[in-house]
C-alpha cells in the first residue's frame, strides 16, 4: 500500500494522463503516446522533459531502419510517485465525501 | 496543497480513462493470440522431433519458431506502439504458459520416444495452440476488465 502523496509535477493534466498511460506498460513509443494524449510533438516533449528532470520517466532513443525512434517508460520512482498521487487524489475525494455525509 | 475535491475526482477519472485506454490498445490485436498459440504449439512438434533424433528438422523447427516469436513481438510493438508491463498480472500468465507448453513438450517427447512421430502429434499441437491462444486472450480480457471496473 502506497502512502498518499500529492505530486504537483504529476498533477498537470497532460503529465497525469502520460503517467497513467505508462503505468500499465513497460514502454510506449513516442508517437503512440503523443497520439494517445492528443498533443503535439513539442508539447509532449516539454512535458516528458519535466518528468525526466525529476527522474519519473526514462527516454530511450534507438535508430531503426534509418529513423530515430524514442520510447518512453515510467521509472520505479515515477511509478511510485504516480501511485502515491492517485492515492492522494482518492483521499481528497474520500474526505470530501465523508464530510458531506 | 489545496485541491478541490471536484478537481481531484476529474483527475482520477482522467487517469482511470487513460489506464483503460492503454489496456484496450494493448489488447487491440486479434491476430496476436492465434499467432502466439500456433508458435507455442510448434515447440511440442520440435520436442517430438528431438525424441526421434531428427536433429536437422528439429534445428530447423527451432529456428523457425524463434523467428516467429521474434516477428510476433516486433509486429506487435510496431502496430500498437506499446509493450504491456508484467506488473499487470503478466507473471501468472507466464507461469501458466510455461506449464501448458512444458507439459505439451514433455508429453510429445515421451510419446514420440515410445511410438515415433505420428498423427497423435496433431491433436497435441492443436490443443496446445488453442490453450495458449486462450491464455493470451484471457490475459487481455482480464486486463481490460480490471481497468473497466474502476
Amino acid at each position: 500500500m502506497t502512502a498518499p502523496a500529492f505530486d504537483e509535477i504529476i498533477h498537470n493534466p497532460v503529465r497525469l494522463r502520460a503517467c497513467a498511460t505508462l503505468a500499465g506498460l513497460d514502454f510506449a513509443a513516442f508517437p503512440a503516446l503523443r497520439d494517445e494524449l492528443g498533443v503535439s510533438d513539442s508539447v509532449l516533449s516539454k512535458h516528458l522533459a519535466t518528468l525526466e528532470a525529476v527522474g519519473y520517466v526514462k527516454l530511450e532513443k534507438a535508430t531503426s531502419e534509418g529513423r530515430l525512434r524514442t520510447s518512453v517508460s515510467l521509472t520505479p520512482k515515477g511509478r511510485k510517485a504516480y501511485t502515491a498521487h492517485v492515492a492522494a487524489l482518492r483521499s481528497i475525494v474520500g474526505a470530501a465525501t465523508l464530510s458531506a455525509v | 496543497v489545496e485541491t478541490d475535491p471536484l478537481d481531484a475526482q476529474s483527475a482520477l477519472d482522467a487517469a482511470a480513462a487513460a489506464e483503460l485506454r492503454t489496456a484496450q490498445i494493448a489488447t487491440s490485436t486479434p491476430w496476436y493470440a492465434p499467432w502466439y498459440g500456433i508458435t507455442c504449439a510448434g515447440f511440442s512438434v520440435e520436442a517430438a522431433l528431438g525424441a526421434v533424433d531428427m536433429w536437422g528438422p528439429q534445428l530447423t523447427a527451432n529456428m523457425v519458431l524463434l523467428a516467429s516469436l521474434a516477428a510476433l513481438m516486433v509486429t506487435y510493438r510496431r502496430v500498437t506502439g506499446v509493450w504491456p508491463s508484467n506488473r499487470s498480472g503478466g507473471w501468472l500468465v507466464f507461469v501458466e504458459a510455461i506449464v501448458v507448453m512444458g507439459g505439451a513438450a514433455i508429453l510429445s517427447y515421451l510419446v514420440a520416444g515410445s511410438y515415433g512421430i505420428g498423427l497423435w502429434l496433431l491433436p497435441v499441437a492443436v490443443v496446445t495452440a488453442v490453450l495458449m491462444a486462450l491464455l493470451s486472450r484471457g490475459y487481455g480480457a482480464a486486463l481490460v476488465r480490471k481497468h473497466s471496473a474502476r
